[in-house]
């Protein structure tokens, strides 16, 4: 298969030229055997396949890099079934476009589109992270950072009534998938924000003790000897019921931003960046040309407060999330729909 | 565990490998005993010792190559393991292949950095950690996280070629951040590869006077400053320095440094040398994962890029000899070293005019490897600093930058080195604060 994605993408042969290429898949199947005083037993045998890749194109002086990352629960069938060979090729032939002709991007106050794969970071940094409960009291301090929310937050407004987002461990084939987590609880999905009010916490049995509120299945561990920890699952916005058509209509003077390359945010999770590859100017509702590395740098409450309107076609994105000491990677999704945010500042590369 | 042999391992695999056929194989089996203890609002949270072992397996036939790790050491599963890591060889496609050394090495067992104090040092771990939070509270942090990490480890290699050795050393980390109130957060940390290097007291010190200091802290306007960046930050970014000096990356298209060799790329006064096994040094062997002696590299020397880290693959490709630097598949580092300077910290900050210095960071990322764009994001102690004064403690911001223009806007480094390894730095690295002109810093927009 790689080979196969090498042959397409080669010497040229995806009209660009990719002095760069890494390639990786890999296929693991992980057992589970748990059992715990509470009445507990899993049994578990969950094979899973994932790709990570990265294209560095090189154009006339100009230079692009790209990182794919594709991941399900499933085996080898998963690679087809997502086309990552075709898929690969067209972010290539992308790329080709966006060293050829990508212009200066605006940097005024507009409106921003953020695709699925944007949409997917932004509910992950910004949402399930700073919603872990362990994070909130503080058990994470020294390594991954604590949350600019605290105890009493639940309930909290931080963003409009269109921000929605939810992390849903029970998707079958998900990279996410954990139907019973570790500490014996059988998972559910987790509202985190529901019409812009702070609605849930990812607990485990101990935080939610604290909390005066049961477990809701969040606690994984990436192998037998390490300590299970709250983690998230499947990270996302929830679709909303505009068409991609509909919602790009919405907006006079904006940026679409499609992919993303650098991406960070704070250890409370206040003050993120994200910066796009494959990015879009919209005039009139309509996309225009491609623009270059636009940059998303903004607050949480901002960012969810801008959500004006969200379409109903979801994508999710593969992604390792890393947590703990010893760190502990552990697979996920990140996703949503197409989020429209209105009236934003952005920055430029 | 305890009886674990890590010679017969190795014996048992290579000669499972030889039986089969196996035009070349290495054995490298490892184990470690690790004690960590965690603390979070003044108080433990977590107790944990882990001993684990593991053997990894390489494998060559016909220019075709695998390797594999296990961690059921039983020797019939071995046996197995070996067979079926043969068997998949067939599946490959012919590879770079480049044959082990002719010439067998005999290593003697080295013990560089080991220190018995900290072979099991599990009923000392709570006394430490107290130690290290009572020095933040009595410094100005009213509430410390933190983790200490006390272990040792052991590696032998066996090659088909007759080399021979075996590693052992021992490290002890302290990683304690303290909290002053809402945002405010200084950062501490200790490293060393013996007890009577370690001292939870200073780091607990650092943290606690850090988190006081950042009381009532500001977000700074935009645009480029001075920045000094203390051991901590540095490490983080000189890390990414030795990445971009694997041949790996070069190959792969995601190394700034493709194409520099013998330019300049870094100011006169930054050197970069990583060290197979350096004294204090709490990372890296005296033989790579090919069973070649690990030496010291320049990687940069007065600002210039004098080489690539190798391993035999890579080395073969670039016409060149391995540096001791394997990793089968990608050459990386083992201890980096920093060059000093001949400035203090306080002889740092009177140069600065309008400047900011920062403590500790994380989340590195970049824009694109190639060029070596990236941003990171600052946390704990920073301060702005206007005409040579520390003025005020500053939050919410972010450095950008390219790590050639960075490294090439070096102008001082300080005379006092520290070993750094923590979450947000692998490689220990041995370096000084390093002042640098002109870094672009950005905030939220809202």
């Amino acid at each position: 298969m790689l080979l196969d994605i090498e042959g397409r993408i080669a010497d040229g042969r995806a009209g660009v030229n990719l002095p760069g290429r890494l390639l990786f898949l890999g296929a693991e199947l992980e057992l589970r055997h748990y059992v715990n005083s509470d009445g507990a037993r899993v049994d578990g045998r969950l094979p899973r396949v994932g790709f990570f890749g990265s294209l560095t194109g090189a154009e006339g002086g100009a230079m692009a890099q790209r990182f794919i990352q594709q991941g399900e629960t499933g085996g080898l069938e998963v690679v087809r079934r997502v086309k990552l060979v075709e898929k690969v090729e067209e972010e290539a032939k992308v790329m080709g476009k966006i060293l050829r002709t990508a212009s200066k991007s605006p940097t005024d106050t507009l409106d921003v589109v953020l695709s699925p794969e944007l949409s997917g970071i932004a509910a992950h940094e910004s949402v399930g992270h700073p919603q872990e409960a362990d994070r909130v009291l503080g058990r994470e301090g020294a390594q991954a950072g604590e949350s600019y929310l605290k105890a009493e937050s639940l309930g909290r407004k931080i963003g409009s009534l269109e921000a929605n987002v939810s992390d849903d461990p029970t998707l079958v084939n998900s990279n996410g998938f954990v139907p019973v987590d570790d500490e014996g609880v059988e998972a559910k999905k987790r509202y985190l924000i529901k019409d812009g009010v702070i609605n849930e916490f990812l607990q485990n049995r101990t935080t939610a003790k604290e909390f005066g509120l049961s477990s809701n299945g969040a606690a994984r561990s990436v192998a037998f000897d390490r300590e299970p920890i709250i983690r998230m699952s499947n990270t996302f916005v929830e679709p909303g019921d505009y068409s991609t058509e509909e919602l790009l209509k919405e907006v006079r003077h904006g940026v679409f931003f499609k992919t993303f390359t650098e991406w960070n945010i704070d250890d409370k999770r206040l003050n993120q960046r994200y910066v796009a590859l494959e990015a879009y100017l919209i005039e009139q509702g309509e996309l225009k040309g491609l623009v270059k590395s636009p940059v998303l740098e903004i607050t949480t409450p901002k960012l969810w407060g801008s959500v004006k309107a969200r379409s109903k076609h979801m994508e999710f994105e593969a992604a390792v999330c890393g947590k703990g000491d010893p760190q502990q990677g552990a697979p996920v999704w990140t996703g949503g729909p197409e989020t429209l945010l209105a009236g934003i500042k952005l920055g430029a590369r | 565990m305890r009886g674990l042999d890590l010679d017969d391992l190795n014996d048992g695999a290579v000669a499972a490998a030889s039986k089969l056929g196996a035009d070349d194989a290495v054995a490298l089996s490892a184990r470690g005993a690790d004690s960590m203890i965690r603390f979070a609002n003044n108080s433990v949270s977590v107790v944990n010792r882990v001993e684990e072992a593991e053997l990894t397996v390489y494998l060559a036939k016909d220019k075709r190559r695998a390797i594999a790790s296990t961690s059921n050491l039983d020797r019939a599963a071995v046996k197995k393991f070996v067979g079926d890591l043969y068997a998949s060889l067939k599946g490959l496609p012919e590879s770079e292949y480049v044959p082990l050394p002719d010439r067998a090495v005999k290593y003697a067992p080295s013990r560089l950095s080991y220190d018995r104090k900290l072979e099991d040092l599990d009923d000392e771990l709570p006394g430490l950690a107290k130690l290290a939070i009572e020095s933040a509270l009595s410094s100005g942090g009213k509430r410390s996280a933190g983790v200490i990490n006390a272990g040792k480890g052991t590696i032998s290699i066996l090659t088909s070629n007759g080399t021979v050795g075996t590693d052992s050393r021992t490290a002890i980390t302290l990683n304690i951040r303290s909290f002053a109130e809402k945002e405010a957060s200084g950062h501490g940390l200790s490293c060393a590869s013996s007890l009577a290097g370690f001292d939870p007291e200073e780091a607990g010190r650092r943290a606690g006077e850090g988190a006081k200091k950042m009381k009532d802290a500001s977000e700074p306007e935009a645009g480029k400053y001075q920045v000094l960046l203390s051991p901590t930050v540095a490490s983080n970014l000189v890390e990414t320095v030795a990445g971009a000096a694997s041949a790996f990356s070069v190959d792969a298209g995601t190394s700034y440094l493709a194409e520099k060799v013998g330019k300049k790329v870094a100011a006169p006064g930054f050197s970069l040398t990583d060290h197979g096994v350096a004294e204090g040094g709490l990372g890296g062997r005296v033989f790579d994962d090919e069973g070649v002696r690990t030496r010291s590299n320049k990687v940069i020397d007065g600002g210039v890029l004098r080489g690539y880290l190798h391993n035999l693959t890579t080395a073969k490709k670039w016409k060149t000899q391995s540096t001791g630097n394997a990793g089968f598949v990608q050459p990386h580092a083992w201890n980096l070293e920093v060059g000093k300077g001949d400035s203090t910290y306080e002889e740092m900050v009177k140069e600065m005019k309008r400047g900011i210095i920062l403590t500790s960071n994380w989340y590195t990322r970049f824009n694109n490897y190639r060029t070596g764009e990236f941003s990171t994001v600052p946390r704990d102690g920073a301060y702005l600093v206007e005409g040579g004064k520390v003025v005020k403690s500053l939050k919410g911001m972010r450095a950008g930058d390219d790590l050639q223009r960075l490294f090439s806007s070096v102008t001082l480094l300080s005379k006092q080195r520290e070993w750094i390894q923590w979450w947000e730095v692998d490689t220990p690295t041995f370096c000084p604060w390093i002042l640098v002109d002109g870094v672009n810093i950005t905030r939220a927009y809202g």
